[in-house]
């Protein structure tokens, strides 16, 4: 079994009514397969912000898997190392002028 | 020089600090001088390339403010329950540990009940802990202010075609610059310094050409300025792309065929046509007289043309263009923006010559391509109703000629990762953690609203602040989706004034339950205030900027920062207070979520394991800066090291200063991406039942007519604009006693009106008027008379018209304050970026008594 600690920051926390969450998946699981369950178990006003395309995420979504960025993984087929720490939250307005 | 100076002040027990000024973006590299305690004197760091080692007036007067009367030196309690304009809040001075619980339990009440309902605004953009504390809480930091009027138009094409949050001509290599709309070079700006005294060397290398309705202190120093009509830009800047492409036939060919996706095949959709088997889009292959695969080996790519794929007659995204922009001619372009129709044909052609394309330059011993003609623009053409055409006009003509990112062309800076897509094309790369880019590609999937500013419904915009005026205002009209905020904590920003006009502000304020200002001076938003907890002076706080934020066009990059010069006039209830964070900490100390702060700064600090924070633990804030530090820097460059020195000069490799010279991803010439995206939006607001214009939203830029170009009042003759002047940014130098007095001698209070056109009006310079806009707002000013501005506009300076005690400095608001002017409706909002139209239908009368 493959245990993923998850981490909601921000206004995601509104929708997912939580701070963090323990997911227990099988061997082998993969990023994709963390994102699928975290939409099956938040209900479907998070499930709406994963959706997934070939290897690309709803960009609206912000996810880091141990310190990385979706984006920088760019497989979300990546197998899931032993106590990852998965860093979520929305996409957000820039902060410049 | 700076040691020497530093060892001989020690000895005459005074002292130099390096640190960094923050009046204006631009975040010079300052050296203060204190004598006997007090800051004497301010000068440019010599060492820091940022800004040449130069200060403007601003950031030398800068020190002016810190022994100010208004400074807010204890915590103040509001006694009168009644807010508005004029409105004497009753302060009483509380306690430290009062107001400090007295917010805490605020915060935690709303945390229980929805963290979202906080609205955290600040336009700070340093404080290393702002962010961690607002996700910490459930919410983010919302920079209100500045995004009502500003980067619009600008920060997405940016992302989009160069990865970056702002961009600046390659001075000094380049050789021409259009300057649009923002005063390149002299007024508040990122590259402001660098930009004025690279251009000051190079006077006779490098041609600028402002395109202005005012002739500003930019357009003063340009080899020409050039009247345009507010509002009119994409007119022209889509005209002088149609007399390049369909006139003069300069465009760089193999960097669009090779580097962008004008080859890929359009049907009559508008969207891509498709590889059936791999869903990939197709590029027509002249050589070979078939389509492909954009990433198949293509022997000459058509970027002009008609073709025919699978019975459907398909064009390439450039032939689009090219029939896009023919609806441009110089002539249609005279009409609409006052042009000559033989200047748009000059400039088109000065601008296309400039470019050199096909030409290549060596650098470091490598051969790179040479672009050197750039525009540059901002708030002018950020703030109108159709802001996204704007940008995509600016964006496509410096994309045609090949200068993205190459020797002399635009250069981005603030830049962040990038990948291709399954398109092939160049989309920013995003992680957790401070400064997240804001792309327009790939869109962001809409949803219903769940914040304040509905920025869900805005899948292509940077921000969406505007907005959450209208949707605090009138929440029905939202279907009551919107977050309607309980509690405002705003800190370095001052939205009563820079935001959408007083009356509709302070009609937002009343409506939120509990406001809390961190301020060192009472300003205008402090007057809405229930709490008012003293904030730091800029030369008194410890603020080193996140990673390696400042850039000089292509030259090196710098790392530096905001440090306690002097202590300021008030303790709190520990030791020193050396920054605002310190108050956010404390808060959430009290609040009972300062274990959630640390572990959301070891999540967007990205803190390796030997530095990341203890959630049981207990930091002091400097503790978390010298971890923060020592992170990004080296275990020998932590909090220590950056007092005493806490300067990096980093070079940059060729790569590093002209990616566009180097094999990437493509980028956008045609913005296809937008046809789904405007229909997403159309599918969510009607579904949800919310008025919502979606006409914007097309992969091709073209000039709609803003709300004021469309009066047909006889009596409403004249357009209203703002401008920024070079003696004041914001409001954060307003009650500055030198700079105000510079502004005086400046005329900053006058309204500004061309000498013809005053005198067909029987106006003399000095008359006092009243301006009145086609909506019936009013407001009074002194006129000041120059050939300096079209004709048909009238302007007026944008940090003027301020009404709080520390700016006025007990005297009458002087000036007219621009923002209250504006209208905030459908016919004056851009639906896709958020920008408020900030060019007004105005008629000019004498006043018949001040």
């Amino acid at each position: 079994m493959v245990e993923a600690k998850v981490q909601f920051f921000g206004p995601v926390r509104g929708i997912v009514k939580k701070k963090q969450q323990v997911v227990v998946l099988d061997d082998g699981a993969t990023l994709r397969g963390l994102l699928e369950e975290l939409g099956r178990s938040n209900g479907p006003e998070f499930q709406r912000y994963i959706v997934m395309d070939g290897r690309t995420l709803n960009p609206v979504l912000l996810v880091a898997l141990n310190g990385r960025s979706v984006d920088q993984i760019e497989n979300l087929d990546t197998p899931l190392p032993q106590g990852s720490v998965l860093d979520v939250l929305l996409a957000v307005p820039i902060m410049g002028g | 020089m700076l040691q020497a100076a530093a060892e001989r002040l020690k000895q005459e027990g005074s002292y130099q600090t390096r640190t960094m000024c923050r009046l204006c973006l631009n975040r010079c590299g300052i050296v203060a001088t204190v004598e006997r305690g007090s800051v004497v004197r301010i000068d440019g760091d010599p060492e820091n390339p940022h800004n040449q080692g130069k200060a403007c007036a601003k950031g030398r007067a800068g020190f002016f403010t810190l022994d100010s009367p208004y400074r807010v030196t204890r915590p103040l309690k509001r006694t009168n329950p009644e807010k508005g304009i004029g409105v004497d809040p009753g302060w009483v001075p509380i306690g430290w540990d009062e107001a400090l619980d007295l917010v805490a339990n605020k915060l935690k009440e709303l945390q229980a009940e929805d963290a979202r309902k906080l609205w955290n605004v600040s336009f700070d953009l340093l404080c290393p802990v702002e962010m961690p504390w607002a996700l910490a809480f459930g919410t983010l930091v919302q920079p209100f202010s500045s995004g009502v009027f500003c980067g619009n138009a600008v920060h997405p094409p940016i992302y989009l075609n160069q990865f970056a949050m702002e961009a600046v001509p390659d001075v000094p290599l380049t050789r021409y610059i259009l300057a649009e709309g923002g005063q390149y070079g002299a007024v508040v700006h990122y590259d402001t310094m660098n930009a004025a005294f690279e251009l000051g060397r190079n006077r006779e290398k490098i041609k600028v050409v402002a395109i202005d309705p005012f002739c500003g202190h930019a357009a003063g120093m340009a080899d020409e300025w050039i009247p345009i009509r507010p509002g009119t830009d994409a007119a022209f800047l889509l005209g002088l792309t149609n007399v390049l492409i369909n006139e003069l036939g300069i465009y760089d060919a193999p960097f669009l065929k090779d580097l962008t996706n004008a080859p890929y095949l359009v049907g009559a959709d508008g969207q891509y046509v498709r590889d059936p088997a791999t869903s990939k889009p197709l590029i027509w292959d002249a050589a070979a007289g078939a389509a492909k695969p954009f990433d198949a080996a293509v022997g000459d790519a058509a970027i002009l043309g008609t073709y025919s794929v699978r019975d459907r007659q398909v064009r390439p995204a450039f032939q689009l263009i090219a029939e896009q922009v023919r609806k441009y001619p110089p002539e249609e372009v005279a009409r609409i923006t006052g042009i000559s129709a033989a200047t748009v044909r000059r400039i088109a052609k000065e601008f296309g010559e400039a470019a050199c394309i096909g030409s290549t330059i060596t650098i470091d011993g490598q051969q790179l391509p040479y672009r050197p003609a750039s525009v540059v623009w901002y708030r002018g053409l950020s703030s109108h109703k159709h802001a996204q055409m704007n940008g995509m006009a600016v964006m496509l003509l410096q994309t045609i000629i090949g200068g993205l990112d190459v020797p002399g062309g635009l250069i981005g800076h603030h830049r962040v990762e990038y990948r291709a897509t399954e398109d092939g094309m160049l989309a920013v790369s995003k992680r957790p953690g401070p400064g997240w880019p804001s792309s327009p590609y790939p869109p962001r999937t809409v949803t219903p609203p769940q914040s304040i500013d509905l920025f869900e419904l805005f899948p292509v915009a940077c921000y969406s602040r505007p907005f959450a005026v209208r949707a605090i205002t009138d929440p029905e009209r939202y279907k009551n989706l919107s977050i309607q905020p309980k509690m405002l904590l705003q800190r370095r920003s001052n939205m009563a004034f820079t935001g959408c006009g007083k009356e509709v502000m302070a009609e937002v304020f009343r409506k939120i339950p509990f406001i809390v200002s961190i301020c060192s001076e009472l300003e205008e938003t402090a007057a809405f205030a229930d709490v008012v907890i003293p904030g730091l002076h800029y030369l008194e706080d410890l603020q080193p900027m996140p990673g390696f934020a400042a850039f000089t066009g292509s030259k090196p990059n710098v790392f530096y920062g905001q440090k306690p010069v002097v202590k300021p006039p008030f303790d709190p209830p520990w030791d020193r207070l050396v920054s605002d964070g310190e108050i956010l900490l404390e808060l959430a100390r009290r609040a009972g979520f300062l274990p959630d702060v640390y572990a959301a700064c070891n999540a967007t600090w990205n803190l390796r394991p030997e530095y990341a924070l203890d959630t049981a633990g207990q930091y002091s804030y400097r503790e978390l800066i010298d971890r923060y530090l020592k992170n990004t820097h080296g275990s020998d460059r932590g909090l220590d090291w950056y007092l005493d020195d806490g300067i990096i000069v980093n070079q940059r490799s060729l790569k590093e200063r002209y990616p566009g010279a180097f094999p990437k991803p493509r980028v956008h010439v045609y913005q296809e991406f937008m046809i789904d995206a405007g229909r997403q939006v159309e599918a969510m607001t009607s579904k949800l039942g919310i008025p919502w214009d979606v006409s914007d939203y097309v992969p091709l830029a073209r000039w709609r007519p803003c709300a004021a170009h469309e009066s047909n009042s006889r009596e409403f003759d004249f357009y209203l604009i703002t401008a920024k002047a070079p003696y004041h940014a914001f409001t954060a130098s307003g009650g500055n006693p030198l700079l105000r007095e510079a502004g005086d001698r400046m005329g900053y209070e006058c309204l500004v009106m061309h000498r013809d056109a005053a005198r067909l009006k029987g106006l003399e310079d000095g008359a006092r008027v009243e301006v009145e806009t086609d909506s019936g707002k009013k407001a009074h000013a002194r006129l000041r008379l120059t050939t300096g501005i079209h004709p048909e506009v009238t302007m007026v300076w944008g940090s003027a018209g301020r009404w709080a005690l520390s700016a006025t400095q007990g005297g009458e608001p002087e000036g007219i304050h621009f923002n209250s002017l504006l209208t905030l409706d459908d016919e004056h909002m851009d639906f896709v970026t958020g920008a408020v139209d900030s060019c007004l239908r105005v008629k000019i009368t004498r006043a018949e008594s001040r």
